[in-house]
């Protein structure tokens, strides 16, 4: 017994110093579980994904309902968005897939792969009185067996079926790019002549705008709060350029935000929807104050001879970019969210209008020489680059995702609202309206 | 098997005290010794095997070799081989008021990549030596796809005589007639040889870091970087596993991948927690 009991215990002892006979394993090394894949990254590979997008199929129709257009609103539509999102080339078509016949199914998947289609969204509609259910089916192309990738269903009112079709596309890109699409969200801008201009809101590819102010003033730079429900806005309504915030989706009264002497402009909001930056001239020259919206305290960030305006949050909220010229002419400054901190980032011509990318990573800005062209930078003020080329371009406002900026631009004569992928391709026309379309704000992506 | 060793050692502790040995002094010093040793070597053994079986297993190369008819933007209607019966209301793609829309604001493919199509095959092997998988390891056959490299678009092909499934569901088993190629064919991507049955999703990614990947000049070597992709799509484990010999076209190859985060939900029917990727980087001359 003397010598056993040690014995046994030192065994026990040696055997647990040997990790892997533990009770409890340790967590196995990152990538041991799980399957294991060699790819190779080329950098000129196909960088769209080909997706057939037929006509919806419309499975009910309450009496009165006009399916006849439907279906084929919701393909154009989902379409258009994905097309637009730089990622997917569409195959369209007309007609639509037969409700429950797998036959027709494969058939029509099979065309759609040997016309070189990768992925094919089959969209179900139904009409119900005054609400619409969409559901969306999508498709791998390149499995031989067409196997469904996801399937996902929404509802709103049948009135609003371009935004189930955005919805769709939004769900198409997250099941393809692991992001959401910025299709499901509205564009804010100035629409009028000279001497009554208004602001109203659209869809994001300018489609179906509909009137946010009506006071027969001037009413400039709307700006979206970051829950997408209100927007913030300098108006004349009162003679001076006061600020306001409005709510378009709700009966819910205008309110009055900053109306001090002097100019109050430039509004902001910060990410976390709790503070608004703002141009306040009330203390002699314009400065950039912070508006604590839940209690109403004005705290000022910048205490400078030049002029400091325009502010725009970085989207951790723990700095702000504006434009100062207290270097002699307009440049783009980054400080902390306290007003410490100042350093510039652009330097050499004349900036203004900066606005930071909702990835973090770079500042947008518009720069003047001669005609005026939005810029990009690194927030470091490292690798600045031109997107825009030919007429005026001016107003940059950030997607919610940061691939994409609305901007203004008279290329095409009168002022209207472009939008640009962050690398410079792909410039679109959002409005063609015979008003001019001014100072875009991209709405974060709706509720 | 150490615990296995333990019970069997404590029966032949105890009889080595028994009658035999009666009065001669038990050589305590050497007999924990040799114990100890055994022990501590079966448990290696053992442990070395457990992590070996546990890295090994599931170890598939997929060969991605960007298919022909992925280069263009499909703008017209496909030639269609007459069908024997019609199914009612055809979905026939018959280029309507849309494919203006597409083509003009979609820009295809650049459609220099055929060139590079048949070059693939044998570098797409990381120098490591791949096991031989196990005769055991079931494989669905439907899997092993043919080899898709040729420029044609694919025959109207007699080689997809796959009945699935759900062809048999609805009573009369119609003939679906011919089809009208190999899907495969039209795929982004071309999997030579794999069981990982979701091309798609290693297309996805693929697309997801060519978007940030901008090529610079040639380094000599290619560096390899590995990640696992979570559940959501967010990475862990992100590292480079075969340097390019240059840190700074390593630090390029991570920032791509950076960039690139997130990608997009493992398939709902891929059962694991993590797909581990092995990138290899071809920096290429082009450009930069």
């Amino acid at each position: 017994m003397s010598v056993r009991r040690p014995l046994v215990l030192m065994l026990i002892v040696s055997l647990l110093t040997v990790p892997g006979l533990w009770p409890v394993a340790p967590p196995p090394p990152a990538g041991a579980q799980g399957t294991e894949v060699w790819i190779k990254a080329t950098g000129s590979g196909a960088r769209k994904l080909n997706i057939a997008i037929p006509e919806f199929t419309v499975t009910t129709v309450s009496p009165g309902a006009d399916a006849g257009t439907a279906g084929k609103l919701l393909a154009s539509v989902a379409g258009a968005d994905l097309t637009f999102s730089g990622r997917f080339s569409v195959v369209a078509a007309t007609g639509a897939i037969p409700v429950n016949n797998p036959d027709a199914l494969r058939q029509s998947w099979a065309e759609f792969a040997a016309a070189g289609a990768h992925a094919g969204v089959h969209g179900l509609v139904a009409l119900r009185g005054d609400r619409a259910e969409v559901e969306m089916r999508l498709y791998d192309l390149t499995d031989p067996d067409h196997r469904m990738i996801a399937s996902k269903k929404f509802e709103l009112p049948a009135a609003q079926l371009r935004r189930l079709a955005h919805k769709v596309a939004d769900e198409v890109a997250l099941q393809f790019t692991g992001e959401l699409g910025v299709a499901d969200t509205k564009i804010a801008y100035v629409s009028g002549p000279v001497g009554a201009k208004e602001i109203v809101m659209a869809d994001y590819d300018g489609a179906g705008s509909v009137p946010v102010t009506r006071n027969g003033s001037i009413n400039l730079s709307p700006v979206w709060s970051p829950d997408a429900r209100s927007l913030a806005f300098t108006s004349f309504r009162q003679g001076y350029p006061d600020l306001y915030r409005v709510f378009p989706f709700e009966r819910r009264p205008e309110q009055t935000l900053a109306a001090f002497v002097g100019i109050n402009s430039s509004p902001s909001f910060s990410p976390d929807g709790k503070s608004l930056a703002m141009t306040l001239s009330v203390t002699g020259n314009p400065e950039i104050h912070v508006l604590n919206l839940a209690t109403g305290v004005m705290r000022r960030l910048t205490r400078h001879a030049g002029i400091d305006t325009e502010p725009t949050w970085s989207p951790t909220g723990r700095q702000l970019a504006f434009v100062s010229d207290r270097g002699g002419a307009p440049h783009v400054y980054v400080m902390d969210a306290e007003g410490a901190n100042v350093r510039q980032i652009t330097s050499g011509g004349f900036h203004t209008q900066p606005r930071w990318s909702p990835r973090g990573d770079l500042i947008a800005y518009t720069q003047r020489a001669g005609t005026h062209d939005i810029w990009i930078v690194d927030v470091d003020g490292s690798n600045p680059r031109r997107l825009t080329s030919g007429g005026d371009n001016q107003g940059a406002s950030w997607a919610p995702n940061g691939r994409h900026l609305a901007f203004q631009s008279s290329r095409l004569g009168r002022w209207q609202l472009f939008a640009v992928l962050f690398d410079g391709s792909a410039p679109t026309p959002l409005t063609r309206g015979q008003a001019e379309s001014t100072s875009p704000s991209w709405s974060p992506r709706l509720p | 098997m150490g615990a296995a060793g333990l019970l069997l050692l404590t029966p032949r502790l105890r009889h080595q005290r028994g009658p035999a040995l009666r009065g001669a002094p038990l050589p305590v010093t050497a007999t924990v010794l040799s114990v100890l040793t055994h022990a501590v070597l079966g448990a290696g053994i053992f442990f070395a095997a457990t992590q070996w079986s546990m890295r090994q297993p599931k170890t598939y190369v997929v060969n991605l070799v960007p298919a022909v008819a992925a280069v263009g933007t499909p703008q017209e209607r496909p030639a269609l081989p007459p069908r024997a019966e019609e199914v009612p209301p055809r979905p026939a793609p018959r280029p309507s008021e849309l494919p203006e829309r597409s083509r003009s604001s979609g820009p295809s493919a650049p459609p220099e990549m055929p060139a590079r199509a048949p070059s693939l095959p044998e570098r797409a092997l990381p120098d490591r030596a791949l096991p031989t998988r196990a005769p055991g390891t079931p494989r669905a056959s439907e899997k092993e796809l043919p080899q898709v490299a040729s420029a044609a678009p694919p025959p109207p092909a007699p080689s997809v005589p796959t009945p699935s499934p759900r062809a048999a569901d609805p009573p009369p088993p119609a003939p679906l007639g011919q089809r009208t190629g190999s899907p495969q064919g039209a795929g982004a991507v071309t999997v030579t040889t794999s069981d990982f049955a979701f091309a798609w999703y290693i297309g996805a990614v693929q697309r997801k870091i060519n978007e940030r990947w901008d090529m610079w000049a040639q380094p000599g070597r290619q560096p390899v970087a590995v990640f696992a992709i979570g559940r959501d799509g967010r990475i862990t484990g992100l590292a480079i596993e075969k340097t390019s010999g240059n840190p700074y076209y390593d630090q390029k190859a991570l920032r791509a991948i950076n960039d690139a985060v997130p990608f997009p939900p493992l398939p709902a029917e891929y059962r694991d927690p993590v797909l581990t990727i092995h990138l290899e980087f071809n920096f290429s001359q082009d450009r930069g």
